[in-house]
């Protein structure tokens, strides 16, 4: 290659690099040139990661930059609207660039204080005083103070307020039971209740709680999701959809600069695709591992595997509104056909605890006790069948179309067609099958449930008290209404470990599902990832995560 | 060579689902066994004997095949002739839909008219069959289009026969030698389509042990257990490898102006 060749090729990787070219578009005209397509190839993957100015500079210290894979797209990236749209908006933002009053402590269900230094509540309980951390600054410079948050949540309580939008819909839960919210001060934020529920810290260290800038808000109005301004972390740096999202270190987090320089967030939707990326170096962090590949990961000196509580119930839901399941003594029938260890087996490879009732292991209310309610036993199921009076019974199943959900639906199907119940799979996209199920009209369905937060009530009062419960399964049990709203006003620990148990009990008794049982989860990354814990809720939170050397 | 594996392919779908093992048996202590003695192919991840499932597969794969083309090769002499035998503006418009067909992309189609008509075998052999629709119209058309200027018809005509005596009587039986050739290619293509609709979860349902639906289960496994989606690959490329073949010799065969 002659100098002029050199210079022309500088050019286009600072081309590529502040993408004025694509990689495709790159690697055609470094062809041309005189590289070979994949020594070109190689370069565009290169300077895309490292952020080289020009191949000269190859050896200069780009700094660290992590490149994480998710499973799920990313669509946009406003907090508040984020539920409405999955994990793939959730994970790059929740704790890395929006953060909440407060937070968990990574790997735990713990809270602590993030953009609220300290929070009082009142005796009656309807009073909560948050102070505001002073001397943070959004990532455009707008301080935060009290006024900043309450336009935050207001925007999401309030549906006359002017940035209100109709697809925040985590505002009902988050902002559940409030009856106000105001800036009682610079720096002070009062939020008063309807009922004196001991959730609310809880709920703000949710991913639709967290803040952004109202400077930002006011002057991108609709168009923020595609350039969030948070304080977390990590700030945004630039975004091409479907392709890659990149954040930079916020120089100035309260917290401490990370570690980290740059997080390059790609979405790679195939488990093997994930895992090839990840066993030759083009990523750096795989979230969520299939457990068929773990010993693979296991087994390579550049990878490591990291396991860790993961809150994620996975169950198979009936609609008693509708034929066949509104009979309940079918609903009990098919609790003993599902063979729960073989689940285990083709979800997680075993890493996987069997199912009891709702609450997942490691909160208050997980009983394992409650798995014995009805134990693997086809003989009984049968007996069942014939007591319910029902013959020839066929339903439609429904199931997610992507990684383990296909197969869990036909592991159901041979258990119930080995006690004579026919049952037809069909398999549906992610937004296909959520449209089906608030449809009301689906006779049964295998889902799950990964929690917000790291407060049982999260899946209680989500899953069997709210709306949700009516639409999709038709149901309806008063007792169980009150011991959930009761449990959300019970500070005392074991005094709402028993008001679950009750509602759990009452839950079974009316077999409205059948709790399959609780997943672990497993992230791969490489060797040098330092850090890097798994998530109870299902975020990815990269603030203490380095690259060593 | 063509008709020798799809002789094999014919005897194994009549017969073989009756000799093996249940398909749909899920036996989760001897999953994800690599082949041995007991399960010939292994054992796929909900331990079901993958030998049992390509051999159960075989009938539905050949059934398909037939039944899209059956569908392709009707609908397409049917519209192929009368546009060919009317001609005029009557011809040209059935061309133009003909075009139109031909102009989406075959897959594309395929999942549209899949997706319209719900999951599941039969809408796939439908889909599978619209797509194979427009060669068996063209080819159909440049036949009638030579077999009605020949004499025969004219004297046909002459005696007093009627246009549709004159078509089914005169012309298709003229027409057919070059659409068997092309439907033998078809059934091909066809098993290759009603797969790859399989494969995207558009086409047979579980459990049936269709080839195109046991590649998608596969892919989770592709790294730790690459038999699982070998066999039933290994089963559609046989397949339509047999097709094609049959097809070439029999153009061979009947095509006069390719020397032995």
């Amino acid at each position: 290659m002659d100098d002029r060749q050199a210079t022309a090729l500088s050019m286009l990787v600072d081309d590529l690099h502040a993408r004025r070219v694509g990689r495709r578009a790159f690697v055609s005209r470094a062809a041309q040139l005189g590289l070979t397509v994949p020594i070109a190839s190689a370069l565009a993957t290169a300077a895309a990661r490292a952020g080289l100015a020009a191949p000269a500079v190859a050896l200069q210290d780009a700094g660290k930059t992590l490149v994480v894979a998710i499973p799920q797209a990313t669509v946009q990236l406003d907090p508040a609207i984020a539920g409405s749209n999955g994990y793939g908006d959730i994970i790059p933002l929740a704790d890395n660039i929006t953060e909440g009053l407060t937070r968990l402590i990574p790997g735990t269900v713990e809270l602590e204080p993030a953009l609220a230094e300290s929070w009082e509540v009142s005796e009656d309980g309807l009073q909560y005083v948050f102070q505001i951390r002073p001397d943070v600054t959004f990532h455009d410079g707008t301080p935060v103070d009290a006024a900043a948050v309450e336009t935050n949540f207001l925007r999401q309580f309030d549906p006359e307020h002017p940035l209100h939008q109709e697809t925040m819909v985590y505002a009902g839960i988050v902002f559940a039971d409030v009856e106000a919210i105001e800036a009682t001060g610079d720096m002070e934020l009062t939020v008063t209740m309807t009922r004196p529920t001991i959730l609310l810290p809880g709920k703000l260290a949710t991913f639709a709680a967290g803040i952004v800038s109202p400077t930002a808000l006011e002057e991108l109005g609709a168009e923020f999701g595609q350039s969030p301004v948070g304080t977390g972390p990590f700030r945004f740096e630039s975004w091409t959809q479907d392709v890659e999202l990149v954040l930079t270190a916020n120089d100035d987090y309260w917290g401490g600069r990370p570690a980290l320089d740059r997080v390059v967030w790609r979405t790679i939707g195939e488990d093997t695709v994930r895992l090839s990326e990840l066993q030759t170096g083009s990523i750096d962090v795989a979230n969520q591992i299939d457990f068929m590949n773990a010993p693979d990961i296991e087994a390579d000196p550049n990878l490591q595997l990291i396991t860790g509580q993961f809150l994620n119930v996975q169950f198979l839901a009936f609609n008693e509104a509708i034929p066949p399941f509104d009979n309940p003594t079918l609903r009990q029938a098919v609790q003993h056909a599902i063979n729960k260890e073989a689940v285990a087996e083709v979800v997680a490879a075993g890493n996987y605890t069997l199912g009891a009732g709702p609450i997942a292991p490691g909160l208050i209310g997980y009983d394992p006790a409650l798995a014995g309610r009805y134990p693997y036993d086809p003989a009984q199921a049968q007996v069942l069948i014939a007591e319910s009076g029902l013959t020839d019974v066929s339903f439609d199943l429904l199931n997610r179309s992507t990684t383990f959900w296909p197969l869990l639906g036909q592991l159901i199907q041979a258990d119930l067609s080995s006690v004579g119940i026919t049952v037809n799979l069909q398999s549906l996209e992610d937004a296909e099958f959520f449209n089906r199920l608030n449809s009301g009209e689906v006779q049964a369905f295998v889902n799950d449930w990964t929690w917000d937060n790291g407060d049982p009530d999260n899946v209680m009062f989500s899953l069997f008290v709210h709306e949700r419960a009516m639409n999709r399964m038709g149901y309806n049990n008063e007792q169980v209404d009150e011991l959930v709203l009761e449990a959300q006003v019970t500070p005392d620990a074991e005094a709402r470990e028993a008001l679950y148990a009750e509602a759990q009990g009452l839950i079974l008794d009316d077999a409205i599902m059948v709790i399959l049982g609780y997943p672990e989860r497993a992230m791969g990354a490489r060797a040098p990832v330092q850090n890097l814990v798994v998530s109870p809720v299902g975020s990815v939170v990269l603030r203490e995560v380095d690259i060593e050397g | 060579m063509g008709v020798a594996i799809l002789a094999v392919l014919a005897v194994v779908a009549v017969v073989g689902p009756l000799l093996v093992r249940d398909p749909a048996a899920q036996n989760i202590r001897d999953r994800l066994q690599p082949p041995n003695a007991v399960y010939w192919f292994g054992t796929d991840d909900l331990g079901r004997d993958i030998f049992a499932r390509v051999v159960s597969g075989a009938p539905i794969s050949l059934a398909s095949g037939l039944a899209s083309v059956a569908v392709g090769l009707g609908l397409g002499t049917l519209v192929g002739t009368v546009a060919g035998y009317a001609e005029g503006r009557t011809g040209l418009a059935l061309m133009a839909g003909v075009d139109l067909l031909l102009a989406l992309p075959a897959i594309l189609l395929a999942i549209t008219v899949a997706a319209r008509l719900g999951a599941g075998l039969p809408a796939a052999m439908l889909a599978a069959g619209l797509v194979g629709l427009p060669a068996y119209a063209r080819l159909a058309r440049a036949s009638t289009l030579a077999v009605k200027r020949r004499e025969m018809v004219d004297a046909a005509r002459a005696i007093g026969a009627s246009d549709r005596q004159i078509v089914a009587r005169h012309i298709v039986p003229n027409i057919l030698t070059p659409l068997i050739v092309q439907s033998t290619i078809g059934v091909g293509n066809a098993i290759l389509l009603v797969s790859a609709l399989g494969f995207l979860g558009l086409g047979a349902q579980p459990p049936t042990p269709e080839w195109g639906r046991m590649l998608a289960d596969a892919q989770r496994y592709v790294t730790s257990s690459p038999y699982i989606g070998i066999f039933p690959g290994l089963a559609i490329s046989l397949t339509v490898l047999g097709f094609n073949l049959a097809g070439d010799g029999l153009r061979d065969a009947l095509d006069p102006t390719v020397g032995r």
